[in-house]
């Protein structure tokens, strides 16, 4: 490995359950954060990400397992660090700003270890790095949404922590500053080297702020990847559905090769029986077919969004979703087959697990 | 003006309502009107709920100034008419207000002493009192004593299942805005109205009739007296309001933020000494003083401990709902930017309890000003406060002499709640 993609934040085996119900709400969660990397816990409400972030910041004590940073024991089995000792930085979701400091105080507020005479500069520099130069003499609450939420990361950024965690930062902002403020921020890391474990529950988010990413379900971790290794190569089913729509269909596989109700399709690794696979919308297109083919379905819903168009499509009535660009043009009732551009890939699931809310066409 | 009663203590009102009614009093002579004198149930219980009500008021107002207005809105958009969103989002929101408000009057009446001694109505502590002065008969005042024990229990109780549960920080994002005021329209008259009824009866009318038995007497008043009563009653008062507001913060700390059961026994704990009838509290410390510190029996420090100990519950009440409105992020965070957690609570969270500390200290200075039944048996020889100066002038129906030890205590008492709401509305 390179040194400068050394491991900083160690996480290994942690587990937490909570006195008043007895599941594991962190359950044998394991990750390492390199040096200058972006990582996300990306994962339902409910599913332990927020206490595995509480635990390295320090607020939570894990039941087992240890967070080490620079190869430091933060907490382990004899060790405890208070979270003041652990040089890493927090941003809250609700900003936690205090509400009795100007904005240049609390920026401050964290900079003991900088000298007295150039603290307040320091500050100041980072105000204006945050385009907050303006308002530094305001009280939190004067402040729109999005410039306390700048306020808060110049708070976090200002002692210079070597790690921020960043926990659903972006959540309280409208769309339009949710995406600016997201590229302003992964741009700011990306320019002072820090690290990040950003925690948050919005896929997109996940995908386009993280260099690798953890989806995180019922405590466990399910699969930890770059974006496109989650996004195209899934492991189970679940992390298949939270990460975008898609196609989970019950084959029979034989080599790289499996049996679909739409005929044959490449598989991405040799199985044998019973597979159960994933097929993303966009690795669908279309063909004109005749009803005397075996594998001929019939277009029945249409959403045209302009460069794009998703189908559904009935087969064997069931359904199944096509996402094609606008060159590839049908209309409701017309009859077609569906074809693979990609290989599908074999989950390890081996049959459908249904949750409540379930609204993705299963085949 | 809601809270301007604070100002008078049960006994003042007792004795303002005394030298009101009857053959001599004051609306007979100057307005010709003679009322049935005020006595027993009735009297205790007009005296005492002109004198108490501030309480649930400012309760409430707190309440309601703390609400967010966006919950309104919300149920306004969802189709409620004006009165179903006060019924359905207001009332339930003021529970822990009122509840508050209502226990702390609740222990009032219980352990109230001025307004009945001199009304003449024989509750637990007028009973405990006549027990301990008149017959000397320990035993039968210490069963007294822990009858009401119980009956305060029972309130406690009662709390603990009521505010169970209840915690009302904002979960939502930055700053609330704040509410718009509303026009009353035509509902201004009735409002006004009523709000002058009580004015008149819980200040204009007590304040009027010691005015007028002050001029009766004034001739041969020995003025030196007085000043040196005021300065008795400030020595004690004072430390005793700064010594409980510092207590109450880690009493309501621990409550708010670790809130197990034996955490809220602590907490409640404040509440036992609040309940303990200030006699039998008083005559507790008196045993115990002769038995196990002799040195401190009759000294100031003495006095200040038992008024500490008694106005506790006055001081954490404060405290207490300026924690719940800080939100224990803000300790996180100063936390995670390097500060152990005593330091990082003095940073963050301790500024945003200021204002409660000073309504804290200005509740206990006020109540350790006109405490009557521990001054009177717990201070100094050569003691001499206000508050037991208008009590034993009263007792012995010397309206005149009482009086202006009653004008000091009144006026001392609005300087102080007036000083409070200068300092909220400067805020604003």
């Amino acid at each position: 490995m390179e040194p400068e993609m050394s491991c900083l934040l160690d996480v290994s085996h942690l587990c937490k359950t909570f006195d008043d119900d007895h599941q594991k709400v962190v359950d044998n969660v394991s990750f390492e954060i390199k040096k200058h990397e972006i990582f996300a816990l990306l994962g339902p409400s409910g599913c332990g990400k927020t206490t595995t972030l509480r635990i390295i910041a320090g607020f939570e004590q894990p039941d087992k397992g240890s967070v080490t940073l620079n190869s430091v024991p933060l907490v382990s089995d004899d060790v405890n660090f208070p979270p003041e000792k652990r040089g890493i930085g927090l941003v809250f979701q609700d900003y936690a700003l205090f509400p009795h400091l100007s904005v240049l105080d609390n920026v401050m507020f964290g900079m003991q270890k900088v000298d007295k005479s150039i603290r307040n500069e320091k500050a100041v520099e980072i105000l204006c790095m945050m385009g907050l130069r303006d308002f530094q003499h305001r009280k939190p609450s004067e402040l729109s949404g999005g410039q306390q939420q700048r306020v808060s990361l110049a708070r976090t950024i200002a002692p210079m922590p070597e790690l921020i965690l960043l926990d659903e930062p972006f959540s309280n902002l409208d769309a339009v500053l949710r995406q600016s403020t997201r590229e302003e921020v992964r741009n700011l890391l990306k320019k002072t080297g820090m690290s990040a474990l950003l925690v948050t529950h919005d896929q997109e988010e996940a995908l386009s702020f993280a260099d690798r990413i953890a989806v995180m379900n019922n405590g466990r971790i399910e699969q930890i990847g770059t974006p496109e290794d989650v996004y195209y190569r899934p492991k189970t089913q679940f992390v298949a559905q939270f990460l975008g729509r898609t196609n989970l269909i019950m084959a029979d596989a034989d080599g790289d090769m499996a049996k679909t109700p739409f005929g044959n399709v490449y598989i991405d690794k040799p199985s044998s029986g019973k597979v159960l696979l994933s097929i993303r919308p966009e690795h669908l297109t279309i063909v004109a077919s005749k009803l005397e083919n075996e594998n001929c379905g019939e277009v029945v819903g249409k959403d045209f969004y302009g460069h794009d168009i998703t189908y559904r499509v009935r087969i064997k009535s069931r359904e199944c979703l096509v996402h094609t660009d606008n060159s590839v043009d049908y209309e409701p009732g017309d009859l077609v087959a569906v074809t693979p551009r990609e290989p599908a890939i074999v989950l390890k699931d081996t049959a459908i697990s249904f949750s409540k809310g379930d609204l993705q066409p299963i085949l | 003006m809601g809270v301007l009663p604070l100002a008078i203590p049960g006994y003042v009102m007792a004795y303002a309502l005394l030298g009101l009614t009857g053959a001599n009093g004051m609306m007979a002579t100057v307005f010709g009107l003679e009322l049935p004198r005020l006595s027993g149930y009735w009297g205790a219980l007009v005296s005492i709920s002109l004198y108490t009500f501030p309480y649930l008021f400012l309760n409430l107002r707190a309440g309601l100034m703390g609400l967010d207005p966006a919950l309104e809105e919300v149920a306004r958009s969802l189709g409620y008419r004006p009165h179903q969103v006060f019924l359905k989002v207001i009332l339930p929101q003021l529970r822990p207000a009122y509840y508050a408000g209502a226990l702390i009057i609740g222990l009032y009446v219980l352990g109230d002493f001025g307004s009945v001694s001199l009304m003449r109505f024989e509750t637990f502590s007028y009973a405990i009192y006549l027990q301990y002065a008149a017959s000397y008969d320990r035993i039968y005042a210490a069963w007294l004593a822990l009858m009401l024990l119980c009956m305060t229990g029972f309130a406690l109780v009662l709390e603990y299942k009521l505010l169970r549960g209840l915690s009302f920080y904002r979960t939502g994002t930055g700053s609330s805005k704040r509410a718009k005021t509303a026009r009353l329209g035509i509902w201004k008259y009735p409002v006004y109205f009523f709000v002058s009824i009580l004015m008149l009866a819980s200040i204009i009318l007590p304040v009027m009739t010691i005015i007028y038995w002050m001029m009766d007497g004034l001739d041969g008043f020995f003025w030196p007296n007085l000043w040196s009563a005021l300065g008795s009653s400030v020595s004690a008062s004072a430390p005793a309001a700064f010594l409980a507001a510092t207590l109450a913060i880690p009493l309501a700390y621990i409550g708010v933020r670790y809130p197990t059961r034996s955490t809220r026994i602590l907490e409640k704990m404040a509440y036992f000494g609040y309940a303990t009838p200030p006699l039998a509290l008083a005559l507790a410390l008196i045993f115990f003083t002769l038995s196990a510190a002799p040195i401190l029996y009759q000294t100031l420090t003495l006095l200040i401990l038992a008024y500490t100990l008694h106005f506790m519950a006055e001081a954490v009440g404060p405290v207490r709902s300026a924690l719940y409105q800080a939100s224990p992020r803000l300790e996180e965070a100063a936390r995670n930017l390097g500060y152990p957690r005593f330091k990082a609570f003095m940073k963050s969270t301790f500024p945003l309890l200021r204002g409660g500390m000073i309504v804290s200290m200005a509740f206990v200075f006020l109540s350790a000003m006109k405490e009557l039944p521990i001054t009177f048996l717990l201070s100094p020889i050569g003691f001499d406060s206000l508050a037991v100066n208008v009590w034993s002038y009263s007792v012995e129906a010397m309206f005149a002499q009482a009086a202006p030890f009653a004008l000091l205590i009144l006026l001392f008492s609005s300087l102080f709640v007036g000083l409070l709401f200068a300092r909220e509305w400067s805020q604003k």
